[in-house]
């Protein structure tokens, strides 16, 4: 078995694998986290016209109706994307393991393979 | 002179050295210090052979049920927000598909929740079904929601899917398969 032939076997495949689940990752938290953004900006946006309508209600039980409404709107809305924010950690941080989970298969089969062909036998 | 003490002593000695020392199938004789060397030397090498031959695992594998479940729960979803966001529609026009999703998140949680390292996957179930709750209730106690509100939910069936398609690459890529 050749040591060396082996171990760039194995950084390779190990790289190969790992660079697949980067890729896709990248490409989804960009998208995720620009999407989060700008639903961000929106829910702002909704609130202070939501406030600014309800001060324009001459009834005070209204007015105070439609603030609270409003609240509630943003606050529940706000909850629902700091779960999406961490729902994008929590799938990142499981695309990092399976990257780390594959790149170390991989270059276990290469270190199986050359094992095995140096044996001669299908040992592993 | 010898004194009786030290006849006692010479004789443990003697025996000790005596159990130190085991008489090969050969004949030949060798110490218990070598035959621990030997045990360490056959164990270190092995143990690359073995672990060569194991397949880490740091996340669960994937399941082509939980993944056509949550396709299922989103599609579900995507149409209750869609017909909101287009018509206005009313909360008690909505609310059975609200418990059915929820009803659909939850079965899979219980399901993923039988698969070791599958921590991930039972996290992003659980926001799924809290960001749904707080639709929910917006819904109902507010009226229609709008796009941005409705935007929680969709992200996290997103990373839901996501997390389902990595762990299908990675069976592809020779990862763990149920």
């Amino acid at each position: 078995m050749n040591f060396e032939d082996t171990l760039k076997k194995m950084i390779e495949a190990a790289a190969g694998a790992a660079k697949i689940h980067w890729n896709d990752f990248r490409t989804y938290a960009e998208q995720e986290f620009r999407r989060l953004a700008e639903a961000g900006t929106r829910l702002e946006a909704d609130y202070i016209a939501d406030v600014a309508a309800a001060q324009h209600q001459r009834n005070a039980a209204n007015r105070k109706e439609l603030k609270r409404k409003a609240k509630l709107r943003a606050e529940l809305a706000f909850d629902s994307l700091r779960l999406a924010s961490e729902g994008v950690v929590t799938a990142a941080k499981a695309d990092a393991k399976i990257a780390a989970q594959d790149a170390i298969n991989a270059a276990l089969a290469v270190l199986r393979a050359a094992v095995n062909e140096s044996v001669g036998i299908a040992l592993l | 002179m010898v004194t009786r003490s030290e006849e006692r002593r010479d004789a443990y000695v003697k025996s000790m050295q005596l159990t130190n020392t085991i008489t090969s199938s050969g004949g030949r004789l060798t110490d218990r210090r070598q035959i621990r060397g030997r045990i360490f030397t056959g164990a270190a090498l092995l143990l690359p052979l073995l672990l060569v031959g194991c397949a880490v695992i740091f996340v669960s594998s994937y399941d082509e049920i939980t993944d056509r479940e949550i396709q299922e729960a989103a599609k579900t979803t995507e149409v209750l927000i869609g017909d909101v966001l287009a018509n206005q529609t009313s909360y008690h026009e909505h609310a059975k598909e609200y418990r059915e999703i929820d009803g659909a998140l939850g079965a899979l949680e219980m399901r993923a929740a039988n698969y070791q390292k599958n921590e991930a996957e039972i996290e992003l179930l659980q926001k799924t079904r809290a960001a749904l709750r707080n639709l929910q209730r917006t819904h109902k106690e507010i009226g229609p929601f709008r796009v941005a509100e409705a935007e929680g939910v969709r992200s996290l069936f997103r990373s839901l899917i996501h997390h389902e398609l990595a762990k299908k690459r990675s069976a592809g890529i020779g990862g763990p398969t149920q």
